[in-house]
């Protein structure tokens, strides 16, 4: 018996040794603030910093950004939300809101990010970080290379997150009027309805921005423009593959234009006016392109052929034109005739007003003539200026929708 | 030189990473031998060797003596030796035609009444001894017997027994005894006759479709049944008598032709070693002939249904049935019997191979869940879906308890809830059910102890661990899910993955009688994965499982 108990202690000895260091990561979820969006501005430091300021608290920094996190759910009625009972996803409890931002200004984002840590009893974490929104006029300032270090060096932060910019201020783009909405979900959700429009550009994630810095080509970032809380996907933002910093924006037209030469319509439309001056509209539900460099000697020279399908889905003529063969024939013409409109703008943009490459030439080049590409590929963004393009479109209605006559 | 030094030393470990790995070896060289002595401590205590129990202390006094013939003197003996017996009569009779006396006696209750009268007393009271074959008495002693024997009882069953202490014995066994005056051999004629019930679908496991007949307790009955399977010329059953002081028949039942003669011996031999006072039930049985009494996994398997035991007959195994005890034992068991159900024989291959791989979802569910939603909650709230971790956030908001608390006060209610539903009377089980899952469950969530996901997670963990079709095994699962819930709130995913690993290293280890636990899977058979996981149909599966070793592997013959 007494070699029993000698043995027992033995074993609860070496349970104590495991037991004892127990449990030293662990974090309840619900003492964690869950971090869904970040807003990146220029330094703007709030009301409450400048009066904590004056107090004596105060640390020694430069004042260069502004970061926005988004915390969901927002815990500050938590007395309240226990009287309530259930029905919590209506929006919590601070005004409507189904989410909280918090703003701090500094130098260093990761100093932020922990300055966050003496101001909230729950520490922040980047699992869940879906968007991060990055304001036009700090991008103008830095470049994106030094504004994402530590977010691309951060390994809670996941690389699926998506990156867009703000015409405006990004916290105005993390802010919502509409109860029960959360804007970083928001933003995430309307990058799905590219199946819906070509307005939309195709998600850039933190993995595909890195990817794309370091290649040193020029990009886009899609544009999110704001008005009192609601906002709206528009255009682009052009960011130069030297400097990594915005120089300019691309309009929901040019953004058109430019899907005809990428080629990755999913869906879409195209309004023209037709030679009687009523309005006829086109849904694309297939689209393709391909960009054929051709050098001759040594003079480089671009031809891009388009090919897309769809319907007629809107006809205002008055009294109705029927949907014979030559009427689709006609209006394919006319469509075209848009189309190219639209890639006329976007080219212009792209080779005389920004000098910048985002239409994807280079990789057509860099494939077909690696050599060529090797020696001008420093200063691609201003050899592409001067390439002439040609293009040839050809639009086909397959159907005229569910209309009998 | 000196720089290639500095770079090899630069890729040296510091002490630290010495010191870890050193104890990373001598922790496991640690625990084997305490488990060996742990196991050593347990076997001693109770040991399986002949030589070292104590026989019973009293000798019984009848040890050695015969009958005498001399009828006052054997009666008054054996009136002694039974002692004071309420239920013991003696009925004295005189044998018609002869001077002879006799006495029988039975015991009250156990013995057929109908059978006494009609074919001992009416034939020696009414009829007794003819004119003619009186004279002859006198000369010979056997005489007599052959003439009872032979001519006047009209019984099949019926043996002469010149020891007397063997004659009590079986007297108090409910068998009828018949001392004729003069006789040197006592008889005993008949056999016990006690109450049994009736034959009725077993209730532990139940099934929709198969035969709906469980053993009773009756170890005759219980043969009866397996023969009555269908006829079958290499089923064998061998007796044997366990139990000291309380003596009960086992039979061990196995088919000729196809199990391994060499298990048959094993098992036989393990049964010989028994020492127990009285063996009640045939988990006393199984727990003294196992292989390991530390694993949490029965090595044993237990069952109330003839047609399961006669399946595992026809894989070469053997079966152990217990007087007493509708509980069959069969043996090896290897892992996937105790996710299998007959049914998965008898309906179609395909909804068979459905239900046993959800079987396998389901104890995977039963054994982790908890650990699972112990770890995603504690440790790693990045691997919950975004929504999920918001609805999770903002239901745990009131909840006092860290994870590991909150799971082991539901699961701890759940079992507590189970083991009563048990006990409690058939009316009053399902209310019971009702107030137990419902009212405490919900009212536990509006109370703020526990938050709602908990809830769901708890009771998809109960019901799963439900469709485990053996109880026993069901019973397995619940306590490692504890012990998975302890690691996952030391160490989160990182220990439910250590945890499951070693609950897989114990079992690759564990061998019920020889046979690898985790047959089909490790020793790894690819033919064999025919009727594990899934089921095939019938006809592909031609052969007996290899791991028993059976004597004849066609599945056909």
């Amino acid at each position: 018996m007494n070699r029993l108990i000698r043995q027992s202690l033995r074993i609860i000895a070496a349970m104590l040794l495991v037991l004892n260091t127990g449990c030293w990561s662990s974090q309840e979820i619900e003492d964690l603030s869950i971090v869904v969006g970040l807003g990146l501005d220029v330094a703007n430091e709030s009301k409450f910093e400048r009066d904590i300021a004056k107090q004596g608290g105060a640390y020694p920094k430069r004042n260069v950004l502004t970061a926005t996190v988004q915390i969901v759910p927002p815990i500050s009625g938590r007395g309240q939300r226990q009287g309530q009972g259930q029905g919590q996803s209506q929006g919590g409890s601070s005004g409507g809101k189904a989410y909280l931002n918090e703003k701090l200004t500094g130098d260093s984002i990761f100093q932020i990010y922990r300055q966050f840590s003496v101001r909230r009893d729950r520490p922040l974490v980047g699992h869940h970080l879906k968007v991060i929104v990055v304001a036009s006029d700090l991008a103008k300032q830095y470049s994106l290379e030094q504004i994402f270090d530590f977010i691309l060096r951060d390994n809670d932060i996941r690389p699926s997150c998506l990156v867009v910019v703000s015409h405006r201020d990004a916290i105005e783009a993390l802010s919502s009027s509409e109860p029960g909405e959360i804007p970083a979900f928001y933003l995430t959700g309307l990058v799905n309805n590219r199946y819906r429009s070509n307005k939309i550009l195709p998600p850039v994630t933190l993995i595909k921005l890195d990817s794309t810095m370091q290649s040193g080509t020029s990009f886009l970032l899609q544009n999110v423009v704001t008005y009192n809380g609601e906002h709206k996907f528009s255009g682009a933002a052009i960011f130069k593959g030297s400097s990594k910093k915005w120089i300019g924006e691309l309009t929901q037209f040019d953004v058109e234009g430019l899907s005809w030469i990428r080629g990755d319509i999913h869906g879409g439309v195209l309004k023209a006016y037709a030679p009687g001056g009523y309005t006829v509209t086109y849904e694309m539900r297939d689209s393709s392109s391909k960009i054929i460099p051709k050098v001759k000697d040594g003079e480089i020279s671009f031809h891009i052929k388009m090919k897309s399908e769809g319907r007629l889905i809107e006809d205002w003529s008055f009294p109705e034109i029927p949907s014979t063969e030559g009427y689709l024939k006609e209006m394919e013409k006319v469509f075209e005739k848009q189309a190219s409109k639209q890639i006329d703008q976007v080219l212009h943009k792209m080779q005389h007003v920004y000098h910048v490459d985002v239409g994807g030439f280079d990789k057509e080049l860099q494939i077909k003539h690696p050599k060529l590409w090797k020696k001008i590929k420093d200063q691609w963004d201003d050899t592409f200026s001067r390439i002439p393009i040609t293009y040839e479109i050809d639009i086909k209605i397959t159907d005229a929708g569910s209309s009998t006559d | 030189m000196i720089l290639l030094w500095s770079t090899i030393l630069y890729y040296v470990p510091k002490w630290t990473v010495f010191a870890q790995a050193f104890l990373l070896l001598l922790i496991p060289l640690l625990l084997i031998p305490m488990f060996k002595m742990i196991r050593k401590s347990l076997n001693s205590s109770f040991s399986l060797k002949p030589d070292k129990y104590s026989p019973p202390r009293t000798k019984s006094p009848l040890e050695g003596i015969r009958m005498t013939g001399q009828f006052d003197k054997d009666v008054k003996v054996i009136r002694n030796a039974i002692g004071n017996q309420a239920d013991v009569r003696f009925r004295e009779i005189m044998i018609k035609g002869t001077k002879s006396r006799a006495v029988i006696l039975y015991v009250e209750g156990l013995t057929d009444i109908d059978l006494i009268d009609s074919h001992i007393l009416r034939p020696l009271m009414l009829q007794g001894v003819q004119e003619e074959q009186r004279n002859s008495f006198f000369h010979s002693k056997n005489i007599m017997k052959n003439y009872l024997t032979e001519q006047l009882m009209t019984v099949s069953e019926l043996q002469p027994e010149p020891s007397l202490k063997k004659f009590v014995e079986s007297v108090l066994f409910g068998k009828t005894g018949l001392i004729v005056e003069g006789m040197q051999e006592a008889l005993i004629i008949g056999a016990a006759k006690g109450k049994s019930r009736s034959i009725e679908d077993p209730i532990s496991e139940a099934l929709l479709r198969g035969p709906r007949v469980g053993f009773t307790e009756r170890l005759g009955d219980n043969t009866g049944l397996l023969r009555l399977h269908g006829q079958n010329e290499s089923l064998v059953l061998t007796k044997f008598e366990v139990g000291n002081r309380v003596k009960k028949d086992l039979v061990l039942a196995y088919m000729r032709d196809i199990a391994n003669p060499k298990l048959v011996e094993e098992v036989s031999s393990r049964i010989q070693k028994i020492e127990i006072d009285d063996p009640m039930e045939s988990g006393y049985i199984e727990q003294l002939i196992e292989d390991n009494v530390l694993s949490p996994f029965q090595q044993v398997h237990n069952t109330e249904r003839p047609d399961r035991v006669i399946a595992g007959l026809l894989e070469g195994r053997v079966a152990i049935l217990l007087d007493g005890t509708p509980f069959a034992l069969i043996l090896p068991v290897t892992f996937s019997m105790l996710l299998q159900s007959p049914e998965d024989y008898y309906d179609r291959w395909l909804p068979g191979t459905f239900i046993r791989v959800l079987r396998f979802l389901a104890a995977m569910l039963a054994l982790l869940a908890p650990a699972l939603y112990i770890s995603f909650i504690s440790y790693h709230p990045g691997l919950i879906p975004t929504k999920l971790a918001l609805s999770i956030t903002e239901t745990r908001q009131g909840v006092p308890f860290p994870s590991i608390i909150e799971a082991l006060i539901m699961e701890i209610s759940i079992e507590i809830l189970r083991e009563a539903g048990i006990r409690l009377p058939k009316p009053i089980g399902p209310a019971m059910g009702i107030v137990g899952g419902l009212i405490i469950g919900d009212a536990a969530v509006n109370a703020g102890i526990v938050s709602p996901f908990l809830v769901i997670v708890v009771a998809v963990t109960a019901i799963s661990s439900f469709t485990i079709p053996v109880y026993s095994a069901g019973i397995t699962l619940r306590i490692l899910r504890f012990t998975g819930m302890f690691s996952a709130a030391v160490l989160g995913l990182f220990g439910v993955v250590l945890f499951f690993l070693l609950v897989c290293s114990h079992l690759v280890r564990l061998k019920s009688f020889g046979v690898p636990y985790v047959s089909p899977m490790t020793p790894y058979n690819i033919s064999e994965w025919k009727d594990f996981i899934i089921r095939a149909p019938l006809k592909m599966m031609k052969k007996r499982p290899s791991m028993l070793k059976p004597n004849d592997s066609d599945r056909r013959n």
